[in-house]
């Protein structure tokens, strides 16, 4: 095998953890908080997706514009979905609440083909020339600015968690919400803003998604099952754990197609997850 | 055309009896044993696959596919059961005893492979093209118009023999333990009961009831491809149970029913080819609003569970 091959896969798997992780963390958040799989956070990523390209090349619009835009309408849908059909199914426990978001996911999944049919799009974005390491063409600009959103993304959660109040009420929450509400934190406030922040992730991640794949009704579907996977890998209620283990799920299907054949990508994350549990149920940063 | 009607009627009551005995089998696993599994359609297209690689006819030397044994229907069916069981036990022995999140997610992991094997390994799913041409059971006694009919009542047969099956074990000793272990596994196991084993035994038979009806399906749509067994068919089991009632056998029946119906409502309402797409599309957004208004409003379902009063004199 050749070693500027493995550069290459290696790389790709970076980015495809990169998208991964920002995809993640909100899914992972609202597990925190809510104890519930969030099968519709995946549509999320259509919306942002398909919402950018209405913009940008249906409206013509300049493309950080449209994406910023996207993001922010896709926010106000995740919040909305989560405040007037999740949060009022609480009381009926979660398995109730993951088939609500599965519905959910039905009539978002719905509503977008009827809007724009089943045809797979691309943002038609200029192709760029692919950055050479030691004359290894590895990958181009738009790659290295989804990993350096995401790094950034992880910088900024780091800071939001430990650095602010909302962060740290979050956190409060997330070991215990009761004693959280006792001590006088507004979990309402801090359930808007896991709505908010998980929803605003999955409209980015699905973005940079369409940027280097195509746009499709089925994009937020692929990837809910690798969200989960990574979720699962990474620990379930961990942030952090979660953001390893989306990079290290990135890099094994992406290292793992040299060997495995490429239809069966999705695989290895199912297969990774599935060795995780045995050896070690609680993820890599679970600890329960 | 009220022939035409009387037909599609009838092909969609079959349909929806081979959609019943799926459902039943997830209300074994959910409904009784409270089992999440999102991968409910792997047993569903196991059970597809096996009866027809079993009554296939052998390959020829131009196909692709390298298994065919020509053997009867009733054969395929059963294999379908013992095999769905089979895979069901071996993707149970490590995932039952962790956590139910866990398990929710290997199922549903689970799932997504046997798709993707289905649509890859050539040599024994025939890969994308499947499996064409299936025969149907009894077809030359009947002439095309009439075999409907037949094939409807052949299901609904059918349907009703998995139900008594079905309502069999759940009044069974091992019924009540498995609502036991739903209700609290920690006191069952302090009454000496084997719970991994009880819950393995559920999942397998939920498993087979799936693998039955899945070769039932194959003769219904005469046909076995890959692109059938999409995640979004677990979920068809999935509404149907929370929609009839979970834990509540003719519910599961009845929540089947109501899916088919509304699903071929939209197929029948189709004007034109160019409308197709769209009230496919549709006919998803209907699914999943039926499915946040019946959770939100009644959430144990249309049917709800009945609660067994026992005499405690006994």
């Amino acid at each position: 095998m050749n070693f500027s091959v493995l550069l290459q896969h290696i790389t790709y798997g970076i980015v495809t953890g990169s998208i991964l992780l920002l995809a993640t963390i909100g899914f992972s958040m609202i597990y925190t908080i809510k104890g519930f799989f969030n099968v519709a956070h995946g549509e999320l990523l259509t919306v942002g997706a398909y919402l950018t390209y209405l913009f940008y090349v249906i409206m013509g619009w300049n493309f950080i514009f449209s994406a910023i835009l996207a993001i922010i309408l896709t926010t106000m849908i995740g919040l909305l979905i989560g405040k007037t059909l999740y949060e009022p199914m609480e009381k009926y426990g979660p398995v109730v609440l993951l088939f609500t978001t599965v519905g959910v996911s039905f009539a978002i999944h719905g509503i977008t083909e009827i809007i724009v049919g089943p045809i797979i799009r691309s943002y038609r974005l200029f192709p760029t020339k692919a950055i050479r390491v030691a004359g290894i063409p590895l990958v181009g600009k738009r790659e290295v600015l989804i990993v350096v959103i995401a790094v950034l993304s992880i910088f900024f959660l780091h800071f939001l968690l430990t650095r602010t109040r909302i962060g740290k009420a979050f956190r409060a929450m997330a070991s215990n919400t009761n004693l959280a509400m006792i001590r006088g934190i507004n979990t309402t406030k801090i359930t808007n803003f896991v709505w908010i922040y998980a929803s605003a992730m999955a409209g980015l991640a699905g973005i940079m998604l369409a940027m280097i794949t195509a746009v499709s009704t089925d994009l937020g579907w692929e990837q809910i099952l690798i969200i989960m996977a990574a979720a699962i890998l990474g620990g379930l209620g961990s942030i952090y754990g979660v953001m390893v283990g989306a990079i290290l799920l990135g890099l094994a299907m992406d290292i793992g197609v040299i060997i495995i054949p490429s239809a069966y990508r999705p695989t290895i994350a199912f297969a990774v997850i599935i060795i995780m549990l045995i050896i070690k149920p609680n993820g890599i940063f679970g600890g329960k | 055309m009220s022939g035409d009607v009387l037909s599609f009627l009838a092909g969609t009551i079959a349909l929806a009896a081979i959609y019943a005995i799926y459902t039943l089998g997830l209300n074994l696993q959910f409904g009784y044993t409270d089992l999440a599994n999102l991968g409910y359609v792997a047993f569903f297209a196991i059970g597809a696959y096996v009866s027809v690689i079993l009554t296939y006819s052998p390959p020829g030397p131009m196909d692709v596919y390298r298994f065919g044994f020509n053997l009867p229907l009733g054969v395929g069916v059963i294999g379908a059961a013992v095999v769905a069981a089979l895979s069901a036990f071996l993707t149970g022995l490590p995932t039952l005893k962790i956590g139910a999140e866990y398990f929710v997610a290997v199922t549903f992991a689970f799932a997504e492979i046997v798709r993707l094997v289905a649509e890859n390994e050539t040599w024994l799913t025939n890969g994308s093209f499947g499996f064409y041409g299936l025969s149907r059971p009894f077809k030359q006694f009947f002439s095309s118009y009439t075999y409907e009919f037949f094939f409807a009542s052949l299901m609904v047969g059918c349907l009703i023999i998995a139900y008594l099956i079905m309502r069999r074990i759940c009044n069974s000793p091992f019924g009540r333990m498995l609502k036991g272990i739903r209700e609290n596994d920690m006191a069952c196991r302090s009454l000496g009961k084997d719970v991994f084993r009880a819950k393995l035994k559920s999942y397998m038979i939920g498993a087979a009831f799936a693998g039955v009806a899945g070769s039932l399906y194959a003769r219904y749509t005469t046909v076995v491809v890959p692109s059938m067994f999409v995640p979004s068919v677990t979920f068809v089991a999935w509404w149907a149970v929370m929609m009839g009632g979970k834990g509540n056998n003719k519910g599961a029946i009845l929540g089947a029913f109501i899916f088919v119906f509304v699903d071929q409502l939209t197929i029948f309402a189709q004007a034109s080819a160019a409308y197709a797409t769209k009230l496919s599309s549709l006919r998803m957004l209907i699914m999943g609003v039926m499915l946040i208004l019946i959770l939100r409003f009644l959430p144990q379902g249309i049917l709800k569970e009945k609660k067994v009063v026992y005499d405690s004199k006994i």
